[in-house]
This record gives structure tokens, sequence and C-alpha cells, in this order.
């Protein structure tokens, strides 16, 4: 054990550990690194938080940082080559076909390695390790050797891909508690470790807090264009973006009456046809809530991420939501029958039309925002559910 | 829709099937117009090249897309009428699906001039901007330089 991992020790609380390994840490807004900062966030409340950040920009030095309530050691990725892997899975994975075991091997080096963390779990002595992220090394070796740990790992698949790693279905195997952050998650790991094991799946419904007080209020100037439709092309500022295969003038010419305010990263402009606005506003969460809260619907025509949190929000705040078919987002819509989804253009725009419907929407607003409250608007139950999961 | 009962739960899953059997169903739902799409970039109409979009030929491409190649059987009784009819009924048999892919074809050919003209647009807006920051940085230096020499020439000018 080096030093700099001992002198861990004397900052040790009564409080158990729990060790915290993820590649996504930081402040942004991007979803994996925020559910990361929420997960940490809520386990401290319980537990002291010791985050392994696995940093794939080179050698860090040995030690830990404090970062608000937390202790991050920061650890550098070894030997990953991000874009041949990129590459490579886009040409090796074939939708419904299985990763051969070479294929499998091969995406797993390209990864790269991050050694050193079982010998800074070993320092740290945790009582639970949590693993944010499918996308990262996985040593399975180093996992096997504690087996003493209590294992839970959060998987936030963006699509399926992740599960066809042979290195991430043996680590799952090995969790005592596999977290899913939406039900195709769940069903996606569930097929994975087979009918025996399905039971160490449970679902972590992530709790989103609003800021109800500033919502109350309209962003300048939209209040002159009448009802409108919120369309999400791009949100936050990072994130994948749609581009623009799907017109906001297109959209306008179905919804009829109807304006379009659509938030394309920095730039939100509403227009109902025959004037249009270029929102005067910073693109902040907030200013999306307050977009969201008096729209008739939300329409989110982005990649799909992780988590589809834009979508429960859209939901906590009343508004139905329209969102790609097999995302994160579809699969809350579905759950909570709070909105509607489509698979390409014609049912984007019958879905649409639909949604104009006063007394369909009506419902699913209803609907998505009585799912939404109980299962993403509280965060005490959020934080005492985790904490149990994760403790045992 | 206008009939939703009161009380019972809404399946999202069932209105989306309903939905899906309408269009199976009924081809013809997709828009058939719409506008090129604006920039609305401050700096794009202070700039000396044109933006691409405002192109006459993206207009012209946006307003004659959409053009029906047989249009509804033609009306009336008599003889020419029912051989026009007949004739219509054929073409509409033997090429009506070669129009109706012909038509998708033209409008997937709009969306994708209009989508590649928007970004054109973008990135010479980018270009511009970063010229105008070159520019301006260069200003900044040049005013720090003279801001100095000015400060050094008064400190020479005081009388020690």
């Amino acid at each position: 054990m080096s030093d700099a991992h001992r002198a861990i020790a004397p900052h040790r609380a009564k409080r158990p550990t729990v060790a915290l390994v993820t590649r996504h840490w930081g402040g942004g807004d991007e979803e994996r690194a925020a559910t990361a900062r929420l997960v940490a966030g809520a386990l401290s409340r319980h537990a002291e938080v010791e985050v392994v950040h696995l940093s794939p920009t080179g050698d860090h030095p040995a030690g830990a940082l404090a970062d608000s309530v937390f202790r991050v050691h920061r650890l550098g990725i070894k030997a990953a080559r991000p874009e041949r892997a990129g590459i490579a899975q886009a040409a090796l994975t074939r939708r419904g076909t299985p990763l051969g075991a070479a294929a499998s091997a091969l995406l797993d080096r390209l990864g790269g390695q991050a050694p050193g963390v079982a010998e800074l779990l070993d320092a740290i002595e945790p009582r639970a390790v949590v693993l944010v992220g499918h996308d990262q090394p996985w040593d399975h070796a180093a996992w096997s050797a504690s087996g003493r740990v209590r294992l839970s790992a959060l998987p936030l698949l963006g699509d399926s891909h992740g599960l066809q790693l042979d290195s991430v279905c043996r680590l799952l195997e090995r969790c005592d508690v596999v977290l899913a952050a939406h039900p195709g998650e769940a069903r996606a790991v569930q097929a994975v470790l087979g009918p025996e094991r399905a039971g160490r799946v449970r679902a972590l419904d992530l709790a989103f807090t609003i800021n109800r007080a500033a919502v109350r209020h309209r962003l300048f100037g939209v209040r002159w264009f009448g009802r409108y439709v919120v369309l999400l092309r791009g949100f936050p500022a990072g994130a994948p973006r749609l581009e623009r295969t799907i017109t906001h003038e297109m959209l306008r010419a179905v919804l009829g009456r109807v304006s379009v305010a659509e938030v394309d990263i920095e730039r939100w402009r509403i227009t109902d046809g025959e004037n249009t606005l270029l929102l005067p506003v910073n693109p902040s969460r907030v200013n999306l809530w307050r977009l969201m809260e008096h729209a008739v619907a939300t329409i989110d025509v982005r990649p799909g991420g992780p988590l589809g949190r834009e979508a429960i929000e859209s939901m906590l705040l009343g508004t139905p939501v329209l969102v790609p078919d097999a995302t994160a987002a579809m699969e809350h819509a579905r759950a909570a029958s709070g909105g509607l989804w489509f698979a390409e253009l014609r049912e984007l725009v019958a879905a649409t039309r639909a949604m104009l419907d006063y007394p369909l929407r009506n419902r699913l607003a209803a609907q998505g925002e009585a799912y939404a409250l109980a299962h993403h608007g509280e965060m005490a139950p959020f934080v005492e559910h985790l904490a149990g999961l994760v403790l045992g | 829709m206008e009939h939703l009962p009161g009380d019972t739960r809404l399946d999202a899953e069932l209105v989306v099937e309903h939905l899906r059997a309408i269009l199976a169903a009924n081809a013809t739902e997709a828009p058939r117009q719409w506008s090129p799409q604006a920039t609305f970039d401050e700096l794009m109409r202070r700039m000396n090249r044109e933006p691409i979009h405002l192109h006459p030929a993206i207009h012209h491409l946006h307003h004659y897309w959409n053009m029906e190649a047989l249009g509804p059987p033609p009306s009336g009784r008599g003889p020419k009428a029912r051989v026009k009819r007949f004739i219509h009924r054929y073409l509409e048999h033997a090429l009506g699906t070669y129009f109706r892919q012909e038509l998708e074809y033209r409008a997937a050919l709009a969306q994708s001039i209009d989508a590649l003209a928007y970004r054109i647009d973008e990135v010479t807006s980018a270009d511009e901007r970063n010229l105008l920051e070159l520019v301006r940085d260069d200003l900044f230096d040049l005013a720090r330089h003279v801001e100095a020499s000015c400060e050094r020439l008064g400190a020479s000018l005081e009388p020690r």
C-alpha cells in the first residue's frame, strides 16, 4: 500500500465508507456525470463517499482531493483508444446479433486499463462499492479479488451495445445489486443475468428537484405567441443534438395555429408562422423548465441518452412528452402513459396532431405528472432507497 | 379521441398502436409543404456572403417538389370522360407506386438540401465569427501596446 493511500485512514469517520467508481465525474450537465454526482450526494447522507475517478487524461498524482463533501481519487486510464473503439464498435455490433469473443476482447482492449483500482480500494476499505456507467475499463480480476465487498452497478446504458461485452456481463454477474435507471435497462440486464439472478436488478428512480417558484413565470415574450409546443433539438450544451432533418418549419406547418418554441443548444426561438422571436435567455435548465411548464407538449427529437431526464422533468411539470422510440425517455413515457413516441417522421407528425386533441393531451399530462411525482419527484425516499440498496 | 373514458387509465401504448394502424392504412400523413429554414443569425445579415438558404433555387424547390403526377380521376359522364377515366385507372395501376415513391424521394431531397443549406450557413457564420474574434484580439493587443508606449513616454517626460 502506498503512503498516499495510507493517508486516507485518518480521515475515516465512524459512518460506513462507500467507494463510487466512475469515469464520469465533473461539474457539467452531461447526464452520466450529473447522475454520478446525484448518486454520490444521496449516499453521502448515510456514508462517507470516496470517489474513484477513472480519468482518460493520463497520469495523476496519488492521493485524494476534496470536492464538496466527497474525496476524489483520480486514476488515469492507460492505453485507451476511444476513437478506434468507437469505430470498431460501430463496425462490429449489429442489432440483435451477439458479439463474438474476439470482438469483445478487442473492444475491451481498446477501452484501456485502469491499473491501481484494486490497490486503491484495498486502501479505502469500503463497505460497498458502486460502479456508475458501463463504459469504463473493467478489471474483472480486481473485482473478483474483492469478493467480500458489497458491489452495486448503475450501468446507465444508452443502448444495449455495452451488454454485449463479456467483461461487462461478467461484472454484472458478480454484482450484488444492479440498479436500473429505467424499465428498458432493467429488462436488458435481466436478459443478461438470466432468471436465477434477475432478482438482483432493482429499479432506481432517480429524483429530480424542480424549482417550482421559478417556473411560474413564462419566459419574456413567449406569452404573445399563444399556445406552443417545445421542440427540443439540442440541450444541454455538449449533449448530442439532432441535425436538421426534422425542421422547425416543417413541424410548424403541421401544427397550424400552434406556435413552436425550439431549443437548439444556445439558440432558442419561438415562431407562430408570421412572427419569430429569438428568445433572449440564458440556456439554463431553469429556463427550460419555464418554457416546458406552459407548453402544450414537449417534443424531444434528440438522440437518446441514458436517463431521459428532460422527459421526466417535463412530466413533473405536467406537460406530456413526445419522444423517439427505443430510448430511455420512451421507457419513462410508456411506464407513465404520460406521452407518445415515434419511430419516424410520419409517426411524429401523427402523434403531434393527436397531442393537439385536448382530452387526450390532458389525460396524458395528468398521468405523466402523477407517475413522475410518485417516482422521481421526492428526494428523501430516493436517498433512503438508494442507501438501502447499496449498503444492504 | 373525443370520447375518452373519465376514470380509467389511458394506455399510451394503445394510442401509439392506434396511430400506427391509421398510418399503415393511409400513406398521405407526411407534411407536404414547408418553408426553407432561416438561421436567424444576426451576423449573417450583415455579411458580404449571401446566406445559402436565401437562394431562389431552394425556394423554387420548396414550392414545386410536391407535384401530384396523376391527380384525382376525371369526372363526367360522356364517352370522352369514360376513356380518360380508363386511362387514369390504367396509369394508376401501372405507375401509381412509382409516382408515390418519386414523391417521397423528392420530399427527402428537399429536406436534405434544406439541412445542407442550413449547415453551410452555420459554418459560414462560425467562420466569420472566428475571423472577427481574431481581428478583435489583434486590436486589443494593439491597444495594449499603445497604452504601454504612452505610459513609458509619460514616465520619460516627467520631471526628475
